[in-house]
């Protein structure tokens, strides 16, 4: 009896214990440290969805695509889920999809991870067929999709190094135009954040706070997509045919300095990225320094005919050949003693009559003209990693230098910087940096305009007249380029045939040329100028035979498109000897 | 009441006529009643932003559970009205009927599989569950079992052919819970038995030996496989739940949040994020006490403890109060009964018992679960009754005892 009762009493006891314990562990979690477990509550419940903001486009001048966005999927997967069945998921993404099967297979199986992305940039019709068969399958658990837009060019290669490329894996600009305004361009991602079960279901009742995305501003460039297209197509041809290491073609409008076309080889296929190769990423029109040669005289004459130094009519003594600090110097064509005018000197491209120009001027005032030509620094285009030029302080100058320099070698420019200087020239000595990118165009409507540097007068008008009348005598019957000439439109050019410094050794190689040519038309009114610049060609090349053919079709494509009428005018006739 | 109380004339004690619900007891009836209302209400609040569950209705768990709580009113208030000779022989009746039930199960087309388990019957509109109805019986059966052989024979000592009888009685219906399977009303079981035995006044030998062969059972079913690896894994995450958040562990560590969101004071009814969320698995049913945690916060959790411990100490009092060994016994098995659910539903809820699911008595979602337990208190309504005889009586009896 009694002991029925003790152990009854014993149930008691620990009845009463076990209330106890309960007590103490609710007072713990709850009383005690309840916002430990709070603070879990909250992150237990929220699921953080970033969502992606839409990539601005880049535009050309009139506002067609050169860069644009489509929407697709990317397949992820929650390796914890897919580990089991990784072999069957992975063999139907790789017979569906370009996804290696064994790589497919790692992803499906990461440890530590609950989150991969296993293909990215799939076509939604395509990412659907694979989700189906997957439930199909029965294997569906742990694999979803989710927006991922693709980069689309839909120009191909036009302008591709130019317009530059999207990394897949971040969906950051990497180079080019792409890269440069990629802050613009990249928007704000959004932020999604809600209360899921644990299958990641929304619920209906659970708080939701969202960040809208802040989609990507429209970048309007200064690009006319049809030059640039047909200047692509030209270059290429000219650099296949005179079998160039590469090439660069740019056009400006020189009312405005805008960038008409920028053509660049070599160059890759933007929609087909296995063309690309590191140096077809190369914005050489900004990246690459290469010594100019004789284009860089009209700079020379222009520094001069503002000093009042030279006028076209100028005349000069030229010996056949010259020896300054133990190097000699000739002409590119053997001659005698030449008596040339100014405007002689640049229309046979002599560098001896070029020398002996120069020598009338101190290095620092020289100096001085080809920084205010803007050698030596950027352009500010805006382009990423823009080069500054090589053009070493007058007082490190060897006694040769200043004579090398003013026809055009023992200095390095930038495409860019030779066309803004010698557009400077064209118009009416004043320089202005060319452009590429006129307005960023925000999502929401509103437009910010990107404003023209500030212009500066280099060369007096007059100056920079009488160096137009020079340049104009070199599409002469008796100049260096009559083949160049179109008909009905007066052409101011330079030709340049520059010694090239051999990479692999950094000296003159015998034979290894740089040939260009710089020139705008038409001479009266100059609008448009177009520099071409054909790197090695193999067999020399020259400046009019090589580069002057692509210069002349630009230009001829250039004027026809803006309805620039021939004038019909003819030159004057400027004395080239005496 | 207090005016009829002033109205009535002074008497002597023990002759005065005591109300209807004189000789009830009302902390008992009162605490299962209150823990009834109150699972009402979380077990609405749980389902009433799961569609899934619902069909859309938020109060279809609602509706249910209050049908559910009157039709087990009802069997409580049979079971205390009908007379104590009577209850002894409903105790073959409700263990035959449980065993038939959790044979039945296995038919098919009556049987149901419900979260891998092969526990509900389908019978008519009606899910019942047998294992709830067994729990019942066995004490029933148990209590009569040893009863019938010490009062027959005059003696006060337990035999170890009875253990060994009851043990077989308390096997057949544990045998096929174990079929099912549904560990969790199994251990409630192996407590209920223990809990009799106990009592009963079994030698200790027995009991110690009895545990010691569970523990061996386990062990060895664990070691051969017996047991599904989702049990083991269960155990696994209740040592350290953070080993698999959101798989094995992930009841425990929602539970365990949830109660920690709701404070002192609670997130309120129908408020609690992790609740109208249905982060809690089975938070109607096996997890309600999470619902309390949150919602109701420490004070409203507090109070399903203390209101579940008045009901145990009703039972044990009930149990110790009474002469006759029937009694006591079933007293005592329903009070290790819901002792044992409680504890380790809400020790699960808390993380301080591994996850099994029982419900928690009078709270938990669920019929038959609720029906058992009312008709359990009926009977000790009915036991108390006989045993609380007029006040004079009792202490003369009171006196001569000692």
């Amino acid at each position: 009896m009694s002991a029925h009762r003790n152990r009854a009493r014993f149930c008691f006891v620990v009845v009463a214990t076990l209330l106890l314990v309960f007590a103490g562990r609710l007072i713990q979690i709850q009383g005690v440290d309840p916002n430990a477990y709070a603070a879990k509550a909250l992150a237990a419940s929220t699921e953080l969805t970033v969502l992606h903001a839409d990539r601005g486009q880049i535009l050309d001048r009139d506002g067609e695509p050169l860069a644009t966005s489509m929407d697709a999927r990317a397949i992820i997967a929650d390796p914890k889920q897919t580990a089991e069945n990784a072999p069957a998921i992975a063999r139907i993404l790789a017979s569906e999809l370009d996804v290696d099967y064994f790589d497919a297979v790692d992803k499906l199986r990461r440890e530590d991870s609950r989150f991969v992305y296993v293909a990215r940039e799939v076509p939604s019709y395509q990412a659907d067929r694979v989700l189906a068969k997957l439930s199909e399958a029965d294997i569906r658990t742990g694999v979803d999709t989710e927006r991922d837009a693709v980069r689309t060019y839909p120009g191909g290669t036009l302008g591709a190094t130019l317009i530059g490329l999207v990394s897949g894996e971040t969906g950051k600009g990497t180079s080019g135009l792409e890269g440069a305004f990629d802050d613009e361009l990249s928007g704000v991602d959004g932020e999604a954040s809600y209360g899921a079960t644990v299958k990641g279901v929304r619920i209906p009742l659970a708080r939701q706070t969202t960040k809208e995305p802040v989609p990507g501003a429209d970048v309007v460039t200064t690009i006319d997509r049809d030059l640039q297209w047909y200047a692509d197509k030209r270059l290429a041809a000219a650099v296949r045919k005179s079998r160039s290491d590469w090439g660069v073609a740019v056009t400006v409008d020189l009312q405005t300095m805008q960038v008409l076309q920028l053509s660049q080889l070599p160059t890759f296929d933007a929609q087909d990225r296995s063309t690309v190769t590191p140096a077809a990423m190369n914005n050489r029109a900004v990246q690459n320094v290469y010594e100019p040669g004789s284009v860089q005289k009209v700079v020379t004459m222009a520094a001069l005919a503002d000093a009042g130094l030279v006028t076209p009519t100028t005349r000069v003594k030229i010996p056949s050949e010259l020896t300054l600090d133990g190097f000699t110097i000739s002409d590119w064509w053997d001659h005698g003693r030449l008596r040339l005018t100014a405007a002689g000197v640049i229309a046979k491209s002599s560098n001896l009559g070029t020398i002996a120009l120069a020598q009338q001027m101190d290095d620092d005032t020289f100096h001085d003209y080809l920084s205010k030509f803007g050698f030596g620094q950027q352009t500010g285009v805006g382009l990423s990693s823009e080069s500054r030029g090589i053009l070493s302080p007058a007082d490190r100058w060897s006694a040769a230098q200043k004579a090398t320099i003013s026809f055009g070698q023992g200095i390095s420019v930038t495409a860019l910087q030779e066309v803004a200087a010698v557009a400077a020239i064209a118009n009416g000595g004043r320089y202005e940096a060319p452009r590429l990118v006129t307005e960023v165009r925000q999502a929401d409507g509103t437009t910010e305009q990107v404003e023209p540097a500030a212009t500066r007068e280099v060369v007096s008008p007059e100056a920079a007249k009488m160096v137009t009348t020079m340049m104009e005598s070199v599409t002469d019957p008796d100049g260096s380029a009559y083949g160049v000439r179109i008909p009905g439109y007066r052409i101011a050019g330079k030709t340049g045939t520059a010694w090239r410094v051999n990479p692999d050794t950094g000296r003159y190689v015998r034979g290894e040329n740089t040939v260009s040519f710089i020139g705008f038309a038409p001479a009266e009114k100059p609008r448009f100028l177009t520099y071409v610049v054909l790197d090695n060609p193999r067999g020399g090349g020259s400046g009019s035979g090589t580069a002057g053919p692509v210069f002349r079709d630009i230009m001829q494509q250039s004027l026809q498109r803006y309805g620039i009428a021939p004038s019909g005018a003819r030159a004057p006739r400027t004395p080239l000897e005496w | 009441m207090s005016s009829r109380g002033t109205v009535r004339p002074p008497s002597r004690p023990g002759s005065a006529r005591r109300p209807w619900w004189g000789d009830v007891d009302l902390l008992l009836v009162g605490s299962a009643l209150s823990l009834s209302v109150i699972g009402m209400l979380l077990v609405w609040s749980a389902t009433a932003s799961r569609d899934d569950l619902t069909g859309g209705d938020p109060t279809a768990y609602l509706v249910k559970q209050a049908t559910n709580i009157v039709i087990a009113a009802g069997l409580g208030a049979v079971m205390a009205c009908t007379d104590r000779r009577w209850i002894r022989l409903w105790a073959p009746v409700i263990y035959g009927g449980a065993v038939l039930g959790l044979v039945l199960v296995f038919v098919p087309g009556i049987g149901a599989v419900v979260n891998g388990s092969r526990s509900w019957l389908q019978v008519g509109g009606l899910s019942l569950q047998p294992a709830e109805l067994a729990k019942l019986g066995v004490v029933l059966v148990m209590a009569l079992l040893f009863a019938e052989r010490t009062e027959g024979a005059m003696r006060r000592t337990v035999r170890s052919s009875d253990v060994l009888l009851a043990l077989a009685c308390a096997a057949v219906p544990a045998t096929l819970i174990l079929a099912q399977p549904d560990l969790g009303t199994l251990m409630v079981l192996i407590a209920i038995v223990l809990g009799v035995l106990a009592v009963a006044g079994v030698r200790l030998a027995w009991l110690v030996g009895l545990v010691a062969a569970g523990v061996t059972a386990i062990v060895v079913a664990v070691s051969v496989g017996l047991i599904e690896e989702y049990q083991v894994l269960r155990f696994e995450a209740f040592t350290d739940p953070g080993l698999d958040p959101r798989g094995a562990g992930y009841n425990t560590v929602q539970a365990r949040i949830a109660i920690g969101n709701g404070g002192v004071l609670g997130q309120g009814l129908f408020h609690g994020t992790q609740t109208q969320a249905g982060f809690v698995p089975e938070q109607h049913t096996d997890f309600v006490f999470t619902v309390a945690g949150e919602e109701l916060g420490l004070l409203g959790a507090g109070l399903v403890v203390v209101l579940l411990g008045v009901l145990v100490w009703r039972c044990l009092r009930i149990a110790r109060r009474t002469d006759d060994l029937f009694d006591r016994l079933a007293a005592s098995g329903v009070a290790c009964w819901f002792g044992f659910q409680a504890f380790q539903n809400i020790g699960m809820s808390l993380g301080i018992m591994p996850v099994t699911g029982v419900p928690l008595p009078f709270v938990s979602y669920g019929g038959t679960a609720l029906f058992a337990s009312a008709m359990a208190v009926g009977l000790l309504v009915a036991i108390d009754r006989r045993s609380a005889p007029p006040v004079v009586v009792a202490r003369s009896r009171a006196a001569r005892s000692r």
